[in-house]
């Protein structure tokens, strides 16, 4: 028995794999598309980001409505844009680059010519060559309005803020944002309907807060908020489920951190959508 | 052997009667089967050791009894047109005398002495029929103790997720999809140590019944075992004390008659009590548990019996101002309760009413800004049930039905802070009334077992019709072709993330609004033998297919909202040969299978975190001497699947909780593509030395886990190389080994006294 044991013991301790060699996960093979719908805004863009740092080539996407395409934009053979921030259109670099984290390699960006309706639903489909397919739904959350807003204090809230809006058909969380926009001095030069546009979608010196009512009623803490010369709008905005969680979640913390949203077959990413709507609320 | 026979005709109705009796000391044998061979018709004595066979056909039949720790007694009868026929039937003491841990399944295992094992062959109907004594399980090498769970574990078709945890998968099911139930009432979390080991205490329980795929008409509510383990009584002993200490746990048990067939029986254990207890894990010892058993049996008429059963266990964790980074608290508690009447007769009927609970919670440190908060997760878990059941014996067979009635409250609330294990607030009731009804016949050499229970799921008002067959054609009297089919429900389930080892903890929910009921439909066939009384073989393939499976993948919150509901399939076959009796006694078992689920979200297949191919184990006990007993048990896996983290992800937080945006995190994030752990090897030895000493039986053991240092993968630690200066870029991970034991080579030792 022993002359049995022995050897195939000694095999199966053979055939073992080394328990203590470290490995290497294999890398991600997906592309990763990053999006955010929003039927008040043209055109609307979204951001290719490759999974390990290699250019993207004869990149195309389309986005259909139904059995219905929408938009597409259809690589041209032969020529490839540089991904550098400076052949990025400007409209990514205004709408996306601050939410999108893009970082120091850039991403490439797709700009699509439509106008997306609210509550409509979308498909998103992009290749590149050497890639595999991604595609991603959406659905819009339908059109709200705010009803009413006050904001009390210097700066405005820090006394109280209430605010109603009706109900977005389909949204999953209202985020209710204070954003401040540096007040010009007109007086110098003279000052156009842009100076009031912020170039951030979300201003880090603002205040923020998610709820699924139809109203808020808080104080604001005047930690965080500037009380430099400014002109202060309440933000609303209607999100889907998918740009609700990649905008509030994504945390690191340990022991159990919270991966970012994933709604992209054949990739990773998150397309989502939001509808906002703004209103001033008062200066300092 | 010596034995004694009275027969005595009485002209009163035709049926068999008498005691069953202890060989010299004439004490009653409690809980002895007697069988009539030629019929397949049995019944189990009661605690006086009193047994009634009602309802017999005139003819020459031979009856058999059996019971752990005894010779089986056979004789035949004449039965008579009408009347009774009375034994008094005497059984010898098996050559080791057995208090007994017996375990059923489909599949042979371990040893438990020959007659008790051929009493499971001859009397289940569905495939494969296993026992474990408590002899055997005290003997396998163990980590600290004896464990009901990592016995059943060593099984082929059962598989073990890693080192530290005892949970159980069997044949490619999920571990929440067990069914435990302690004398009729139902325990959620039967787990110490986050899982390391079981919560019952062998000291207590008298046996186990593990069905496996074809589970009987008269369970419900699992898609994948019954573990149904019942407390010991006293009655068939003179009563006695037991004291034990291992390197885990100080244990008291006590068990003795009470009145005219009555017992009694308490037993509890903690690691407070314990000389070194959990050290040899950490130096910390942030750990401590206890647990208690409890059981009150009574007679108050003749074939009567009312019982009353009691468990309850604690776990108490806590890492905190060791660690300056983390803080980790959790405590656990089980509580379960009994209360059972069963009358024998020609009509055998029993009504059982159980309550269960079970609070679960953990609690971490998490960073907000710069302050350190606690993100608690806490899981309730309140539930009864009742169970009325009538049996009898009929011609060639038996008839069961029954009907019940379970229902319960859960909760499970998590904090909102990020970082947590859960986020969110969920309570919900359940509500799963059933009836269920059994038939068994014999037609010539073939046993036909078909069921039906139909259960209602209280949550949607939907009917879940669950048929249920199990057949065992014997090809002779010691092989038999064994086949069994049945579909399953379940609307339980456990929250946990199958690309993380950790945590431990349980936190069951009842599946949400709208959520469907898991299903699992099987088929499972087995060629079972015996050969020379010694040897039992198995050999047998199964397959199943799981319906609407929960799967939790966390991605953007931590909630109930990221559940997913998948479909999938398991195939497997498996191979078993036990030796039972001799001085060199074990078995060795060989299982492969796959498990593949297909993730209806993202459209694509993927392999169970327990999907392992491959396994081999097998156990030897030798007794060099009488009081000497050698073992060693070794486990070989294929390497089981996992997640790989396979980089990090930039992303916004805007954290309505901090009250700002801020920049961007690098969050890890779980690879497509699965890979697989090494293959797992494990050799242990143990020796167990028995002694009497003033009267009372010693019992030193130790035991060496691990002895070839193998370092078993527990987990693998992701370490993206270089820095995160680019958050843009997912970066290559590389995956370190983690084990399981700060030293691959485990010693326990312990000590236990008799009185």
């Amino acid at each position: 028995m022993k002359r049995t044991l022995l050897p195939a013991l000694a095999l199966l301790l053979a055939a073992c794999d080394d328990p203590t060699a470290t490995r290497t996960a294999p890398p991600l093979s997906g592309l990763s598309l990053y999006m955010i719908v929003d039927p008040d805004a043209h055109p609307q863009v979204l951001v290719v980001k490759p999974p390990q740092p290699t250019p993207i080539l004869q990149l195309g996407g389309t986005v259909w409505s139904g059995a219905q395409q929408v938009a597409a934009v259809t690589p041209v053979p032969g020529v490839e844009p540089r991904d550098s921030w400076e052949s990025w259109p400007e409209v990514c670099h205004q709408r996306h680059s601050p939410v999108y984290g893009v970082g120091n390699i850039p991403p490439r960006c797709l700009v699509f010519d439509f106008d997306p309706q609210y509550g409509g639903t979308y498909r998103v489909d992009v290749a590149a060559q050497g890639w595999r397919s991604a595609t991603a739904t959406v659905t819009v959350p339908g059109s709200f309005e705010i009803r009413s807003a006050s904001a009390g204090g210097t700066p405005p809230g820090t006394e109280g803020l209430q605010a109603t809006w009706t109900r977005s058909a389909g949204a999953h969380r209202y985020v209710v944002a204070l954003r401040s926009v540096l007040l010009k001095d007109c007086t110098r030069e003279p000052c156009t309907p842009e100076d009031d546009l912020p170039r951030q979608e979300y201003n880090p010196d603002g205040w923020l807060t998610a709820t699924a009512d139809t109203s808020v009623s808080v104080v604001v803490p005047r930690e965080g908020l500037l009380e430099l010369p400014r002109r202060w709008f309440l933000d609303v905005y209607a999100m889907d489920r998918v740009a609700f969680e990649y905008l509030t979640t994504g945390n690191a913390a340990e022991p159990f951190p919270v991966p970012p949203t994933q709604n992209v077959q054949g990739g990773q990413g998150a397309i989502g959508a939001w509808v906002r709507r703004s209103i001033e609320v008062g200066s300092n | 052997m010596l034995s004694h026979l009275v027969i005595s005709a009485l002209l009163a109705a035709a049926s068999v009667q008498g005691t069953v009796r202890a060989e010299g000391t004439r004490e009653p044998v409690a809980h002895a089967t007697v069988r009539i061979v030629e019929l397949n018709r049995a019944t189990r004595a009661d605690e006086r050791g009193a047994f009634v066979l009602g309802d017999v056909p005139a003819g020459r039949w031979r009856l058999e009894a059996t019971a752990l720790g005894h010779r089986p007694y056979r004789v035949t009868v004449q039965v008579p047109a009408s009347g009774v026929v009375r034994l008094d039937l005497e059984l010898s003491p098996a050559p080791v005398a057995l208090s007994t841990v017996r375990v059923t399944g489909r599949t042979p295992a371990t040893a438990g002495g020959a007659a008790a094992e051929r009493e499971l062959f001859d009397r289940e109907a569905q495939p494969g029929v296993i026992g474990i004594s408590q002899r055997e399980m005290r003997a396998l090498p163990a980590t600290a103790e004896p464990d009901v769970l990592r016995a059943l574990q060593s099984l082929p078709g059962v598989a073990a997720l890693n080192d530290l945890n005892a949970q159980l998968h069997v044949r490619g099911g999920g571990p929440d999809q067990n069914l435990f139930l302690l004398d009729g009432a139902r325990v959620f979390a039967p787990y110490h140590l986050f899982g390391l080991t079981g919560v019952f205490n062998t000291d207590a329980i008298a046996r186990v019944e593990f069905f496996r795929g074809a589970v009987p008409a008269r369970y419900g509510g699992a898609l994948s075992s019954v573990v149904d383990l019942m407390q010991r009584g006293g009655g068939d002993e003179r009563g006695g004390v037991e004291l034990g200490a291992s390197t885990l746990t100080g244990r008291a048990a006590a068990h003795g008659p009470l009145g005219r067939g009555g017992s009694w029986m308490v037993a509890a254990r903690s690691s407070e009590a314990t000389v070194q207890g959990f050290r040899f894990l950490t130096a910390n010892h942030p750990y401590d548990f206890m647990d208690g058993h409890a059981r009150v049996s009574l007679a108050p008429a003749p074939g009567q019996r009312l019982s009353v059963s009691l468990f309850a266990s604690d776990d108490r964790f806590a890492l905190g101002e060791e660690s300056a980074r983390l803080d980790l608290a959790s405590r656990w508690r089980n509580g379960a309760a009994s209360l059972r009447w069963e009358r024998e007769g020609t009509i055998s009927t029993a009504a059982t009413a159980w309550a269960s609970g079970y609070g679960g919670d953990l609690s971490v440190g998490v960073l907000v800004g710069d302050r350190e908060q606690t993100a608690p997760v806490d899981n309730r878990v309140a539930a009864g049930g009742i169970r009325l059941e009538a049996s009898r014996a009929a011609g060639r067979g038996t008839d069961r039905a029954g009907v019940e009635l379970e229902g319960g409250r859960l909760s499970l609330v998590g904090s909102d802070l990020q970082g947590g294990y859960f986020q969110g607030e969920f309570r919900e009731s359940y509500w799963l009334p059933a009836a269920y009804a059994e038939v068994e016949r014999w037609i010539g050499r073939l046993r036909l077992a078909p069921g039906l229970r139909v259960a209602m799921d209280g949550r949607t008002g939907s009917i879940l019709p669950e048929p249920r067959v199990a057949t065992r054609l014997h090809l002779t009297p010691d092989v038999a072709l064994a086949v069994g089919a049945g579909r399953s429900h379940q609307v339980l389930s456990t929250l946990r993330d199958d690309r993380q080892v950790l945590p431990g903890t349980v936190f069951w929910y009842v599946h949400p609004d709208g959520a469907p009921a898991s299903r699992t439909d099987g088929v499972s066939a087995a060629l079972e033998g015996w050969v020379a009384r010694t040897w039992s073989f198995a050999a047998g393939a199964y397959a199943r297919r799981f319906t609407d499976v929960p799967r939790w993948t966390p991605e953007g919150a931590r909630g109930l909202e990221q559940l997913g509901w998948d479909d999938g399939t398991a195939t497997g076959a498996e191979l078993s040969v036990r030796r039972h009796e001799g001085r060199v006694t074990g078995w060795v078992g060989y299982g492969t299978g796959r498990v593949r689920m297909r993730d209806a979200q993202r459209a694509r297949d993927y392999d169970a975190v327990w999907d392992r191919r491959h396994s081999l184990d097998a156990a030897l006990f030798v007794r060099p001497l009488r009081a000497l007993t050698l073992s060693a048990q070794a486990t070989y896996g294929s390497g089981m699947p996992f997640w790989p983290w396979a980089g990090s992800a930039a992303t916004p937080r805007m954290e309505p909780l901090l009250g700002k945006t801020r920049d961007f995190g690098l969050v890890p994030v779980f690879g497509d593509e699965q890979m697989r752990y090494p293959d797992y090897f494990r050799l242990d030895v143990g020796a167990r030395y028995r002694l009497r000493l003033l009267g009372a039986e010693l019992e030193p053991s130790l035991s060496l886990r691990n002895v070839t240092e193998r370092p078993n993968v527990f987990y693998y630690r992701g370490e993206p190389p270089g820095s995160a200066s680019d958050p843009a870029l997912w970066q290559p991970v590389t995956l370190v080994p983690v084990q399981a034991f700060p030293r691959a080579m485990v010693v326990s030792a312990g000590l236990d006294a008799r009185f």
